[in-house]
């Protein structure tokens, strides 16, 4: 996929739905040089249109303003989204998710206090070695302990 | 760059607080993350409004925010490495600055976060505070 058309990707005014659908229908327009195709001219010589967009050159298909049809491959699809996806900003990604800030303030407290709970006590190394030798005094050893 | 948001920058976005959120519309949504630890603290921090319509609706703006980061692999775990370096935090005595002006000790939570951040090699959102100092190769925005 052409490294000119991602950044123009990255460009794209992605939170004005309307003049983003404007300046992608260009933006392709451009992309595929010789403008959108007919339906018949799709349907007649589909597999050498589907070739030039397996080899990353995106096919517009003629239809009112906002239905052109876009042929593309999976892997430019994919350079797609990860170019646009990079040009969000974190509150754009949010405003899409439908994030709206409470507007109250919230506090985390903080505070130190050490965790009295864990122990870690010295062993008799004679009561580990004999534990080693004896599986049998283990269990003893382990009950006493 | 990789920022880590601490617990009170996540709170400050869910109250949208102007400075945060004017920092965070300039930086790029896959280069922000939260860790899950942090998560926890902001809902332990929701848990004690007494209005439950108030903490249900925190909750729902919480979970798109979560959303959101999940949405580009930014929600971080406490892994083995943080751990460790949790250790080392734990060892020290971190000075926090409260919103009122008094000081108290950064939390073990906290100190968690913190580690994450230093384990991710990222940049710590977080207000200047007093400890920051204290803690070798940690980096720092304050919007």
């Amino acid at each position: 996929m052409d490294i000119e058309f991602l950044s123009a990707v990255r460009a794209l005014p992605l939170r004005r739905e309307a003049e983003l659908k404007t300046a992608l229908s260009e933006l392709l327009t451009r992309t595929s040089g010789e403008g959108p195709l007919t339906i018949k001219g799709v349907r007649d010589r589909f597999s050498a249109v589907n070739r030039l967009a397996k080899s990353g050159q995106i096919q517009v298909v003629k239809g009112t303003p906002g239905d052109e049809t876009v042929i593309v491959s999976m892997n430019d699809l994919a350079a797609i989204i990860r170019a646009a996806a990079a040009s969000m900003s974190f509150t754009d990604a949010l405003a899409v998710a439908g994030f709206v800030p409470i507007k109250h303030r919230l506090l985390q407290s903080e505070g130190f206090k050490r965790d009295e709970t864990l122990v870690l006590d010295s062993v008799d190394d004679s009561a580990v070695l004999d534990t080693a030798a004896d599986p049998e005094s283990a269990e003893t050893t382990a009950l006493a302990l | 760059m990789i920022y880590v948001l601490s617990t009170q920058s996540l709170l400050d976005l869910l109250g949208g607080k102007p400075s945060i959120m004017n920092w965070l519309s300039t930086v790029s949504m896959q280069d922000v993350e939260i860790s899950a630890v942090s998560i926890g603290q902001a809902l332990d921090t929701i848990q004690q409004k007494p209005n439950a319509a108030q903490r249900k609706n925190f909750e729902r703006q919480l979970d798109r925010i979560v959303t959101t980061v999940k949405s580009s692999d930014g929600l971080i775990s406490f892994d083995e490495g943080a751990a460790r370096i949790w250790a080392e935090l734990e060892s020290k005595t971190l000075a926090y600055r409260t919103r009122d002006g008094n000081t108290t000790e950064l939390s073990h939570a906290s100190r968690m976060v913190v580690a994450t951040a230093l384990r991710r090699g990222a940049m710590f959102v977080e207000d200047s505070q007093p400890y920051h100092a204290a803690i070798a190769g940690l980096q720092v925005v304050s919007p």
